[in-house]
């Protein structure tokens, strides 16, 4: 049998998944990253108003861009970063043991396999340039521990924009 | 066969065979992350090299200015967040590894004249975060390792339940795990330090990272990526010589330039501050 190409890409498009989407529901949702904010706009660096921690749960009311509008647990309203939010329903808790969450401090939420102690096995495995390796990615978190401080972060931010003239402090509007 | 149908049946395959296995978990990608950026501290010939951390004033100002593009991107947050690294290597290299870890080397920085050069090659990195490139290029290497098939068979075993099961079941099955983590690490790291993300991925980052650069929240100069990477000299091009061919991609960023409007110059308060922070690198 001889199709068209149009007839062709008709059918073929019909054998294939449909490609991943964003999620664009609106309704319960839950903190999937380690460090968000909550921001009186649509911006992480801008119009703090606290922390957003894993596992947190909030409504979204609305999306602009990249962010949601959502409602807290509180009730108050704020955006955050749409790349922070998982559905509820999708969201799994890792581990049980409240020993282990307490070691991996939190990053046991959907940890899977490629987990800490999976790491530890192979720094073993790689030896101690490997385990060096990884210890200096650890010093290298720590250190960097300050962006997940996000009302400093906010304000340190902003300074760094307008001693380079940068966004809202640039000639180009 | 029709000419038509030859590139539409290998987008199709192409499209059933990625959808063949599940992704990584996001938190699973961050410990990939994790260790591509311990692999990415060994030089070619394997010597451990290690971040520049002699100058942590260099380090905190390289993640100031990668947060002022990556918050403004259209992937603001990670699992753990970004994290920006000065890679202690005289190659001219730059890459972004899964969950946000981002690193520049010193031989990077070394060549750079300004900060919005520096913006320029994180804003190209940090295009490939967005786009998921580093997670696309995990799943096929854990793929190519046979990982999705010992996590969808034999692979249930959360830490949790491997203290129930006993030291020795748990033991066997962790080995085969980290055989299987180890063989990601070693396929990606090197795939992605030596070859990049490829033709396609790498002139979609570079579309983005201008398009980033250009915006109300940012506005850095975006002629400067193209500037940093036509100044390199063939032989000193590193990893970057592995990037689409130069002139071809240098046209492409201009093209996307070219539909931004009004764009930032540099500015010179920016490349003070870049002089300053950069000054102990340059021995001066």
């Amino acid at each position: 049998m001889v199709f068209s190409a149009p007839v062709l890409a008709v059918l073929l498009s019909l054998l294939l998944p449909a490609p991943a989407q964003d999620d664009d529901s609106l309704g319960p949702k839950k903190v999937n990253v380690q460090n968000a904010s909550y921001n009186k706009v649509p911006n992480t660096t801008r119009g703090y108003i606290a922390d957003a921690k894993i596992g947190d749960d909030v409504t979204v009311l609305a999306y602009e861009g990249s962010f949601a509008k959502v409602k807290r647990a509180d009730g108050t309203e704020a955006y955050i970063a749409r790349s922070a939010l998982i559905p509820s329903e999708k969201y799994v808790k890792g581990p049980s043991n409240e020993k282990e969450m307490g070691e991996l401090k939190g990053q046991g939420y959907e940890a899977g396999r490629f987990d800490p102690e999976t790491e530890a096995s192979y720094r073993k495995e790689k030896g101690p340039e490997m385990d060096k390796a990884f210890q200096s990615v650890d010093r290298w978190e720590v250190r960097q521990a300050w962006i997940s401080q996000r009302g400093t972060l906010s304000r340190k931010m902003d300074e760094f924009r307008k001693t380079g003239k940068l966004a809202e402090y640039s000639s180009v509007k | 066969m029709n000419r038509l149908l030859v590139p539409l049946l290998a987008a199709a395959l192409g499209a059933v065979v990625g959808c063949s296995h599940p992704k990584l978990t996001e938190s699973q990608e961050y410990y990939v992350g994790r260790g591509v950026a311990a692999n990415a501290m060994f030089d070619a010939q394997g010597t451990y090299v290690g971040l520049y951390d002699k100058d942590l004033n260099l380090e905190e100002y390289v993640a100031m200015v990668g947060l002022s593009v990556a918050m403004e991107s259209d992937r603001p947050e990670t699992f753990k967040g970004y994290h920006f690294g000065v890679v202690n290597s005289p190659d001219i290299n730059a890459f972004a590894a899964p969950g946000g870890f981002i690193f520049v080397t010193t031989g990077a920085l070394k060549q750079m004249e300004n900060e919005d050069e520096l913006a320029g090659v994180l804003s190209h990195e940090i295009g490939h975060v967005n786009l998921r490139h580093p997670e696309d290029h995990a799943n096929r290497a854990a793929d190519q390792a046979g990982v999705m098939g010992i996590l969808d068979t034999g692979g249930h075993l959360a830490s949790g339940v491997l203290s129930i099961l006993g030291k020795k079941t748990a033991g066997d099955n962790l080995a085969t795990l980290t055989k299987g983590f180890g063989s990601v690490l070693d396929g990606f790291t090197k795939e992605l330090i030596v070859n990049g993300y490829g033709r396609e991925s790498e002139l979609a980052a570079d579309a983005l990272g201008v398009q980033v650069l250009c915006r109300p929240g940012v506005r850095y100069n975006p002629n400067s990526l193209k500037e940093f990477i036509a100044r390199l000299p063939k032989k000193e091009r590193g990893a970057w010589s592995t990037h689409p061919e130069l002139d071809g991609r240098i046209q492409a960023i201009d093209d996307q330039i070219q539909k931004q409007g009004a764009v930032a110059a540099t500015d010179p308060a920016r490349t003070a501050r870049f002089k300053a922070a950069t000054a102990g690198l340059r021995g001066q």
